[in-house]
């Protein structure tokens, strides 16, 4: 176990300082001169103010050492300042970052719902017309494109009836934006569910489990809803990435106020300190999140450490 | 004598041989109708596309084509926008972009992370260490955020989403690539090859590279899907093709503020992507479907 933990620990601590070392170097992959890139709006910008402006983000020292006040700076807790408005980048992302976790969480919670009752009622009803008309949604599931759904969903809730306001950061602008990032992923783990639960109904301890005479709520409840919970752990750390990576789009359509928006705002405005905070925040929350889900599937499933 | 016994015996069995290898085909068509019917329906949609400019009732980016936000008639399929665009057009001329970038991406993603998987799994040690440990600090990266970093670098285009989305999924088909090798790997055929003394290349080109192709044809087929996917994402955001083009995504996106007048503008680029997805999806699990089949031994 501790090897294995170990293992993981250095494999995201791995992660996370490849995205120190890419994001600080992002700037230098920018074809042309990075900060008239930025400044381009504004005319009145004299030469002499953009050498400033290099010098103040470092650029006119050597790649070693932009790296080494980059990193001393991040330690310090400082991610640099917007070039619009001049404002904290680490506060900025604070300030957003609640809302993508809280749509993010939402979203999980009901496509975990969604997808396990559907996998579970299929794998049950394997090969039946139950099975093969929720598998044929799933199909159907994982083509609807996210952001589609998500203008639909707008249009016809909000716009045409009125049930939900059309922006806003409330509970009920919160329904229509997690529905959508909940639907596509929802039929991802309908699928994953389902196989899974596939394979728990053929073992051995199942038959038994019948073979004592249990019944059929008992055996399906306790015995192999429990263990069919594990391998679904191991799987919720990469959907949490997918949910972040889709939070982007759908916050984007729904104006939620959350990081993703703002990481759009800030590529538009190329905005790049904002780019490499947001950057550095998704991957640490990202790594952060499947850390924990590996120890606790880990912690659930002593074989998987052992190995 | 012996010769004699493989001669046919007379010029019926020719007949009857040929009727045989029909049959299989026959039937083999018959279990793969589906299969059979998505190949051919691409195949079509692929030839329509390419020849698209040639045969559109209208020029895709001609303004007042027809009269501005019109519901659907004979004149105009699918209506027109808010230019008075005819809508038909630019979903056909549409269609080659999307599947355009669908292909380039894949073909990106497919040779980096076949030479990746091949090499890291052939070679092990110390290099399959390296490269693998890279593409997990990639993958764990998750594919939107590389793919929105190098958009944000590189500018937003439609060839930067390309090649953006292309180098995002290579994390993944490396990492299938290099499982189906470590399993050919050691496979009595690859020991046999090493032992009689074929070159590193031989053996990576003519004994593992052919046997992971059937995995990564079937990977690519869903990759082709998610690409589709990101690419209209990113368009649909403004990183990806830009207005004027009749990019499906665009297309949506230009649709926001004049859905409720004209509603086709919202339905039909969405429908068209999510047709698209979904054929390459499909066309995706039967393959894989055939695939284990054939892997458990039994012949089709």
């Amino acid at each position: 176990m501790t090897n294995y933990l170990v293992n993981r620990l250095f494999g995201a601590l791995l992660t996370v300082w490849v995205t120190t070392l890419a994001v600080c170097f992002l700037i230098h992959l920018v074809p042309g001169d990075p900060v008239q890139i930025m400044y381009a709006q504004s005319a009145t910008t004299t030469p002499e103010q953009l050498d400033l402006i290099r010098h103040n983000l470092g650029l006119d020292r050597s790649i070693i050492h932009q790296y080494i006040i980059y990193m001393s700076n991040l330690l310090n807790g400082d991610f640099g300042t917007t070039i619009r408005g001049q404002q904290p980048v680490l506060d900025l992302i604070l300030l957003r970052l609640p809302y993508t976790l809280w749509l993010t969480i939402t979203a999980l919670i009901i496509s975990l719902i969604i997808g396990g009752v559907a996998g579970f009622f299929a794998a049950y009803k394997q090969g039946q017309w139950l099975d093969r008309l929720l598998m044929s949604s799933t199909i159907i599931g994982i083509s609807i494109p996210p952001f589609w759904l998500g203008l639909m969903l707008l249009a016809f809730f909000s716009v045409n009836l009125g049930w939900f306001p059309v922006a806003g950061d409330g509970w009920l602008s919160l329904i229509l934006p997690a529905t959508t990032l909940a639907a596509c992923q929802a039929a991802t783990i309908g699928r994953i569910v389902r196989s899974t639960m596939i394979d728990i109904f053929d073992q051995d301890y199942i038959r038994t489990a019948y073979a004592k005479g249990l019944s059929k709520p008992r055996v399906l409840g306790r015995h192999a809803l429990r263990s069919g919970m594990v391998p679904i752990i191991s799987i919720l750390g990469m959907q949490f990435a997918y949910m972040m990576g889709g939070a982007i789009v759908v916050e984007y359509i729904f104006s939620w106020n959350g990081l993703g928006r703002l990481a759009i705002q800030a590529i538009f405005q190329r905005d790049y300190p904002l780019i490499q905070g947001f950057i550095l925040t998704f991957s640490i929350i990202v790594v952060l999140v499947s850390v924990l889900m590996d120890v606790l599937y880990a912690s659930l499933d002593p074989r998987i450490s052992r190995k | 004598m012996a010769n004699e016994l493989h001669k046919p015996q007379n010029t019926n069995s020719y007949f009857w041989a040929t009727l045989g290898v029909l049959h299989s085909t026959i039937k083999w068509l018959v279990k793969r109708r589906f299969l059979f019917f998505l190949g051919l329906l691409t195949s079509i949609l692929v030839a329509l596309s390419l020849s698209a400019n040639h045969w559109v009732p209208f020029d895709p980016e001609q303004m007042a084509a027809g009269p501005r936000l019109k519901p659907p008639s004979s004149s105009h399929w699918f209506g027109t926008d808010e230019f008075g665009r005819d809508i038909f057009s630019r979903i056909m001329v549409g269609m080659r972009l999307t599947l355009q970038v669908g292909f380039v991406s894949v073909c990106i993603s497919l040779s980096i992370g076949m030479t990746v998987g091949l090499i890291a799994g052939y070679f092990g040690g110390w290099l399959e260490r390296l490269l693998m440990r890279a593409m997990d600090v990639l993958f764990s990266f998750t594919e939107i955020l590389i793919a929105l970093a190098l958009v944000a670098v590189l500018g937003p285009s439609l060839e930067n989403a390309m090649i953006a989305i292309g180098i995002a999924a290579v994390p993944f088909y490396a990492r299938v690539c290099y499982g189906a090798v470590l399993v050919e790997r050691n496979k009595p055929y690859t020991e046999a090859a090493i032992s009689i003394g074929a070159s590193h290349a031989r053996i990576i080109f003519y004994h593992l590279l052919p046997n992971v192709l059937p995995i990564m044809i079937v990977v690519s087929t869903i990759g082709l899907s998610n690409a589709i996917l990101a690419a209209s994402g990113l368009s649909y955001l403004g990183l990806g093709a830009q207005p004027p083009s009749p990019e499906w995504g665009a297309m949506l996106a230009a649709s926001k503020n004049y859905f409720q007048r004209a509603p086709s503008l919202l339905f039909i680029p969405g429908l068209s992507i999510m047709t698209i997805v979904l054929i390459f999806n499909l066309l995706g699990d039967q393959l894989r479907q055939m695939l284990d089949y054939n892997d458990q031994g039994k012949h089709s």
